[in-house]
């Protein structure tokens, strides 16, 4: 093993035209009224995609914005029944218990449905991911993902969070050992008795070192993960540096809190007007104090909209190009493949028949981010 | 690099590339025999800058892809079939994005615009027990929501003083038709304000109460809000509200919250429509006209208001009933300018007095 070539991954992708991405797709999601988001997701993920290189050649996604739509069209027809079930039950009886105990099950509903939609969008992203043009994949049922997801929750919060560790490393495990690169199967080596004491120990200090201990445990777990897992007999390396992750989420964070600060004070501005309209007069109590509050907001509400809506674009791209990006750039070009020429060129294309014209309408149950 | 990958293994082939006759020949060390692209099988798949690379393939081996990085190459090809030239570069999805985004959002903006002309024929399908119990669960969150009491059971219990509106009540309810049962409850808020609510109930502040000078004002707000319960608009506020909620909920993608606590906070923060105040107000000037109450109290009210904006929280009923002067204007037309007080002096006492 130790005679095999190691060959970094690269990153190419330029943070300006990430911005430039990020802020055009912004504008189009606000001008069709968050319709266009699918394509806008495709679209930045064809750039990031094929800024990402291993061994000279760079990955592809090949997804198509109007699958992603498609996907969002059924999951609404699985949401819609569900919700109007909802509000209907919620109408038959009033009492406090019995909506309590209505809340409680569709939550558990909700959140059952969500964790089968993110195996399910592994799966597509999976599946639009190619490499040397040999698709990547994903097996196994994500009825039996969500159930291991619900199990690993029902303990973490059982154990008030200090099994949550071992869940995380589980649901790795049925990830990675359900993924595909052609006709080959990823393989999983970790085991939660190598990571359980360290998340107690984080978990533990998260309070007194403000979330810091967290970000440390999760980029150990990161490249305990990276090192476990191979492929065909290729293994996996990485040096990502917690300081570089934390240096890149304290300058994002940063330029997060002054477009907030900035959407708080042009929102400010704008109703200064009207608020000393009604402040400056005899409300004297706290309480009228807020109504008056609340009467401004009620009359300003589209300008309130507004104002909050072109920072919530800015503030998204900036997110974009200054944590994702960076963050993308800093986990490609860490990485290491241990494995000789030979070992990877064997692999080969799974499916060849079939695969141009992706997998129908059910792979499109995607709701990722990027 | 100018290289080639078959599509059937993970493999890059270094390899070169000339135009003959027959197409794009692609030869390589590694390859058993060239590939020949026929001219018109060719595809451009992706182009990185204006001077290449290109990832082309071809109609005879689509799995396969040929990444070519010499710009004379290209030009050669684009020679034979000038539209390879003219293949997009830019994001394909963007046209097809704008279209399918564009209908959509017509298609929910136009649901949004309609939802409120749907509410009138859906709440008259509703029937009146379920109207009353649902309304009951309003009620007890609206009076939650005002008094800071959680169990939304905190109201004022001056007999007297609800005697006298008890009494005001039954002398509307004989002119309006209708099997409603209006109840009346009177809570403690410094809010100048009323509400009718689903299923006949009708929530009066105290700090209304202070505010009126006579009670021919608390009369004419009875009325109005007793008109808003007979023409049914709470059902209908609440259908528009929870109606525009779903759909703005499934754009987002978010989860259902409790309808009864929704409906409570939609009818104290945003009202009714323009139109049902217009004609509450017209049933209210009817009612008061029948029991020879005047208007002028109804329009006082109105102007006292109107002359208050801006200056106090009291008048929130003015964000909610906006064009106050104009329904002034409207009550003293339309009613009686003399008529006997509402309520005797020792009556209307007790009313003032009715939450202490």
């Amino acid at each position: 093993m130790s005679e095999q070539p190691k060959r970094r991954a690269t990153y190419t992708g330029k943070g300006w035209t990430v911005l430039q991405i990020a802020l055009s797709n912004g504008l189009l999601t606000l001008i069709t009224l968050t319709f266009f988001r699918f394509w806008a997701k495709t679209r930045i993920r064809r750039y990031l995609w094929s800024r990402i290189s291993f061994l000279d050649d760079p990955i592809h996604y090949t997804g198509r914005g109007v699958e992603l739509f498609l996907g969002f069209l059924l999951a609404l027809a699985i949401f819609i029944p569900l919700a109007l079930a909802q509000s209907f039950l919620q109408l038959t009886e009033f009492d406090e218990a019995f909506l309590a105990g209505l809340s409680a099950g569709f939550a558990l509903l909700f959140f059952f449905l969500y964790q089968f939609a993110v195996f399910r969008s592994r799966r597509y992203k999976l599946t639009r991911t190619s490499w040397r043009h040999i698709h990547f994949d994903q097996d196994g049922s994500s009825f039996a993902y969500a159930r291991c997801a619900m199990w690993w929750w029902f303990w973490s919060l059982l154990s008030l969070g200090l099994l949550y560790g071992a869940g995380r490393v589980k649901l790795q495990g049925f990830r990675t050992n359900h993924s595909l690169f052609g006709n080959a199967r990823f393989k999983f080596d970790g085991r939660v008795r190598d990571l359980l004491g360290r998340w107690i120990l984080a978990w533990i200090l998260a309070v007194p070192t403000l979330g810091l201990s967290l970000i440390c445990y999760f980029v150990g777990e990161f490249r305990y993960y990276v090192r476990k897992t191979s492929v065909a007999g290729i293994h996996f390396d990485t040096d990502l540096s917690i300081g570089r992750v934390i240096w890149i989420y304290s300058l994002a964070s940063f330029m997060l809190v002054v477009t907030i600060a900035a959407a708080f004070f042009a929102a400010g501005v704008v109703l200064w007007p009207s608020m000393t309209d009604l402040l400056v007069s005899d409300a004297a109590e706290a309480e009228e104090m807020l109504l008056a509050f609340f009467t401004v907001i009620e009359q300003e509400f589209l300008t309130i909209i507004a104002v909050f809506l072109v920072f919530n674009w800015l503030g998204s791209a900036l997110w974009l190009a200054l944590a994702t990006h960076p963050l993308i750039g800093a986990i490609a070009s860490s990485t290491v493949v241990i494995g000789n020429d030979g070992m990877i060129e064997q692999i080969g294309q799974a499916r060849v028949a079939g695969l141009a014209g992706g997998e129908g309408i059910a792979d499109a149950f995607d709701i990722g981010a990027v | 690099m100018t290289a080639f990958f078959d599509g059937k293994f993970a493999k890059r082939h270094a390899a070169h590339a000339r135009v003959d006759l027959r197409g794009l020949v692609i030869e390589s060390e590694t390859l058993p025999e060239p590939a020949v692209w026929p001219f018109d099988s060719l595809i451009v798949r992706a182009r990185e800058g204006p001077q290449g690379p290109w990832t082309l393939s071809s109609s005879t081996e689509p799995q396969a892809r040929f990444r070519l990085d010499d710009p004379a190459i290209f030009k050669q090809l684009a020679q034979k079939r000038p539209e390879l030239a003219a293949a997009r570069t830019r994001f394909r999805g963007l046209k097809k994005g704008l279209l399918v985004g564009g209908i959509s959002a017509a298609i929910v903006g136009g649901l949004l615009f309609i939802i409120p002309y749907m509410a009138g024929p859906i709440a008259a399908a509703i029937p009146q027990e379920f109207e009353a119990d649902f309304g009951r669960a309003v009620k007890r969150e609206l009076n939650a929501q005002l008094t800071h009491d959680e169990t939304g059971e905190a109201v004022c219990s001056g007999d007297a003083g609800l005697a006298a509106l008890e009494d005001l009540k039954n002398r509307f309810a004989t002119h309006l038709g209708g099997d409603f049962d209006y109840q009346i409850e009177v809570i403690e808020s410094p809010l100048v304000n009323a509400f009718a609510l689903p299923g006949g109930w009708i929530i009066m502040t105290d700090g209304l109460i202070k505010n009126a000078k006579t009670p021919d004002e608390v009369a004419a707000i009875l009325a109005h809000e007793m008109a808003h319960v007979a023409l049914r608009h709470s059902m209908q506020s609440v259908i528009t509200d929870q109606g525009r909620a779903i759909l703005l909920t499934l754009l987002s993608g978010g989860g259902g919250a409790p309808v009864a606590e929704m409906s409570a906070i939609a009818l104290l923060y945003a009202g009714h429509s323009r139109v049902q105040e217009a004609e509450a107000d017209k049933v209210a000037i009817e009612l008061l006209n029948a029991e020879n109450i005047s208007t002028n109290g109804m329009a006082a009210f109105f102007e006292r208001l109107a002359g208050d904006h801006g200056h106090s929280n009291e008048h929130r009923y003015l964000s909610t009933h906006p064009d106050l002067n104009a329904r002034a204007e409207a009550a003293r037309r339309d009613g009686l300018a003399t008529g006997e007080r509402a309520l005797t002096p020792s009556a209307w006492l007790q009313l003032k007095h009715v939450c202490k």
